[in-house]
């Protein structure tokens, strides 16, 4: 199957059971919206164009929260309007997904150009303090799995998953194949199993993932933004708050290795490593080949989750690796993470790019050959 | 036991959040009133019931009603609900907002929530100020009123809910007074019956607020102004236009049919399947 | 018996202090001065036999501190005719509304 990357990701979302969608148009994200305003009413889902992305994201929790999996996809400026509701998303612990395919930015930027300048805006784009899952794909077949990933996290973990997609992967169209009895690893929310009178619908349960009640199914319960007790009432309390907030960060936290997904490419004897994500990896992995046969022992580290931060994956090459180079579409947004994990261990160097255009394997090879 | 402490009893988290958070005569309180025994008269199971509510005094009302209760962020209340309402359609869904929720943050949420005609009834509590954050003006506050924003004087015109309502094509809209509580629960029964979308205007005082700052006096001096100011709708072609100046046009102001939204896209939905078997 | 059911019984008004805030609104409104407040501004019950059992001031009440227990013939209609009678009973014309609020 010829896929484009946006395409993959409609794909995914129905596979991974993805039955409402609202969004609002923007490029280069448009052909997700486009494209499930077609197949989601031949599944009986939903699909909605909304009058802003506030309203799509709004829209997405409250579709999630009656039962449904939802989703929504847009850019840099639309992903601006959203970090409201996705603020909430986190506090009330609502499962959704997110799909950015960046641009470059700041404000309306480059609509049309390839950018990964909302690494850090996924991270921290909505106010306080709070944890975050972060996917990113960099290719068709990633698009794929990656989105399937993002709702099954967004499922284990109650929590809304972000998905990054650089606009070249979101346009370019690749191979895939997709055979009809592959296997999938679906994830379905945990719902309560006791009687609704013993219900506490934000438990603080060992793996801090509370179970999780659908509108309509007999648990009355009370949905709120605002910090709550464990009844999901509004609370002031500090020995309320403390460890409501402790648990949002802790649930995942204790489940890192099941969200950290990184790939390792002839890094076994590798002086200088290469840590890239989306696209640039792509480069990245073409670089390695030629720098290999000139003679340099590089390795490459693929970022899959880009948050929370994959710290024990950079130690590993750090282990081995003199250099470090962390090339990207950006002022540099994760290198200051390798950065911080570093801690003198090598040598850490940038290659940032921001005028819209890919970052080339030749500009990796050069940047390389004048750093090492 | 009389008939309202069944309704509390049956309807309100009566044993965990009360008294409730309002101020003294504060009309929310009527308003809820109004909302449980209308929903009591039409007997829908609570299971069955989504409260959704934005931000600010309104915002707190879902906390202390025994359904499935949303309190979403400032304004955005009706998209939550369009959510929950296109997700399951057998829900029934209640939105209650404030002037500020539904008129100035969340405007553009309400005209096209009524355009779409997504079935979902908002209640709107119209107090023309923000009260929770210290009386500051709102899109309803009326020109030349103060405001802790506007304390020389408001220089802007208001907003008037029910005639943007009928603008945006609500194809349900009813305007009462804390005042006259019992139309309110009629208006609110009306309303939820009515398949689309559906918008009940509560005029409302705050005292505590816009009453202390424009010198209004008392709830009690406030509801009194809202009864020798209303006129029903039926009365308003007997009055002539000096008349009706200063008053408040309360009953059913529009009551109409439109496709609704989940209707139409269960046909979308019959086309789409229909093409993708083809 | 169809004699003592036609004999008017005197309501019956709760007023629970718990939640009560004293606004006032119950006593301002009761359309025959059945209520009153005390030195705090509490209401209180003044004179139960002027109760015409219209209702107002639980409707009224913004916190849910008021109750009136109807015990007049028209509730025991209500009760034998069951559920008809009781939504035309409690029917309100827009024109009464009017009346009452003008």
């Amino acid at each position: 199957m010829l896929l484009q990357g946006n395409e993959a990701v409609v794909e995914g979302a129905l596979r991974a059971g993805c039955r409402f969608f609202a969004g609002y148009p923007i490029t280069p994200a448009t052909e997700i919206s486009e494209i499930l305003s077609v197949k989601l009413p031949q599944v009986e889902g939903t699909f909605i164009q909304m009058e802003d992305e506030i309203a799509s994201l709004g829209a997405v929790v409250g579709a999630s929260l009656a039962g449904v999996k939802s989703m929504t996809a847009t850019s840099g400026p639309g992903f601006s309007l959203m970090q409201e509701n996705l603020g909430f998303a986190i506090i009330a612990e609502v499962p959704c997904v997110i799909v950015n395919v960046m641009r470059g930015g700041p404000s309306t930027g480059l609509p049309t150009f390839p950018s990964q300048s909302d690494v850090m805006q996924a991270r921290w784009g909505t106010h306080g303090d709070h944890p975050a899952i972060v996917l990113s794909a960099s290719t068709v077949r990633e698009c794929y799995d990656m989105t399937i990933k993002a709702f099954n996290l967004s499922e284990r973990f109650r929590t809304p998953v972000v998905l990054l997609i650089d606009e070249v992967v979101g346009h370019m169209r690749e191979k895939m194949i997709l055979s009809e009895g592959e296997e999938v690893e679906i994830f379905n929310r945990v719902k309560p199993t006791v009687p609704p009178e013993w219900y506490i619908p934000y438990e603080d349960t060992p793996s801090g993932i509370p179970a999780m009640a659908n509108f309509g199914e007999g648990y009355r319960y009370h949905v709120t933004g605002l910090t709550h007790d464990v009844r999901g009432f509004p609370t002031s309390r500090p020995d309320e708050i403390g460890p409501f907030i402790a648990r949002l960060h802790r649930k995942i936290s204790q489940h890192f290795s099941e969200i950290q997904m990184t790939e390792f490419f002839q890094n076994e004897d590798a002086e200088i490593t290469i840590v890239a994500y989306g696209c640039v990896a792509r480069s990245a992995k073409r670089a390695v080949f030629e720098l290999r046969e000139k003679g340099f022992k590089v390795g490459l580290l693929k970022l899959v989750t880009i948050w929370p931060f994959v710290r024990s994956a950079v130690e590993k090459v750090l282990q081995t690796s003199k250099i470090l180079l962390v090339p990207e579409m950006n002022m540099g947004q994760i290198s200051r993470e390798v950065k911080r994990v570093n801690r003198g261990m090598a040598k850490v160097f940038t290659l940032n790019k921001v005028d819209g255009t890919i970052i080339t394997p030749e500009e990796i090879v050069n940047r390389i050959m004048e750093v090492s | 036991m009389s008939e309202v402490t069944k309704l509390i009893h049956k309807y309100l988290r009566h044993d965990k959040k009360f008294p409730h958070v309002w101020c003294p005569g504060c009309g929310i309180g009527i308003m809820l009133g109004a909302l449980i025994r209308a929903i009591d008269r039409i007997g829908f199971e609570k299971d069955e019931v989504v409260l959704v509510s934005g931000i600010g005094c309104s915002g707190r009302l879902p906390v202390y009603v025994d359904f499935n209760t949303l309190h979403t962020t400032h304004g955005r209340a009706l998209t939550f609900a369009t959510g929950v309402k296109l997700a399951n359609p057998r829900l029934k869904v209640i939105v209650i907002m404030g002037d500020g929720d539904a008129v100035a943050i969340g405007g553009n949420h309400f005209i096209h929530a009524a355009r779409r005609n997504i079935d979902v009834t908002s209640i709107i509590l119209n107090n023309s100020i923000y009260g929770m954050t210290g009386g500051q003006s709102s899109p309803t506050t009326p020109y030349g009123m103060k405001s802790s924003t506007t304390v020389y004087s408001n220089i802007e015109q208001d907003f008037k809910i029910s005639e943007l309502a009928v603008t945006a094509g609500a194809v349900f809209v009813g305007r009462g007074t804390v005042y006259h509580a019992r139309l309110l629960d009629s208006l609110i029964e009306k309303a939820i019956l009515k398949p689309g979308f559906s918008m009940v205007e509560v005029i409302a005082h705050c005292h505590t607020q816009y009453g202390k700052q424009n010198r209004l006096g008392s709830a009690v001096e406030m509801m009194e102004w809202q009864r020798d100011h209303s006129v029903m709708v039926e009365k308003t072609d007997t009055l002539k236009p000096e008349e009706l100046k200063d008053k408040i046009v309360i009953g059913v102001l529009v009551d109409k049919q439109l496709p609704v939204y989940q209707d139409e896209y269960k046909k979308i939905r019959e086309r789409a399947m229909g093409m993708a078997g083809r | 018996m169809v004699e003592t059911k036609k004999k008017r019984e005197t309501p019956k008004i709760d007023i629970y202090k718990a939640w009560c805030k004293a606004c006032g609104i119950c006593v301002a409104f009761c359309p025959t001065g059945v209520l009153a407040k005390d030195e705090a501004g509490y209401p209180f019950v003044k004179d139960i036999e002027k109760c015409i059992n219209c209702g107002w001031c639980e409707i009224r009440c913004p916190d849910f501190a008021i109750t009136v227990e109807k015990k007049t013939k028209g509730k025991r209609i209500l009760e034998e005719k069951g559920e008809a009678a009781e939504s035309k009973e409690e029917e309100i014309s827009p024109e009464r509304i009017v009346a009452s609020g003008q």
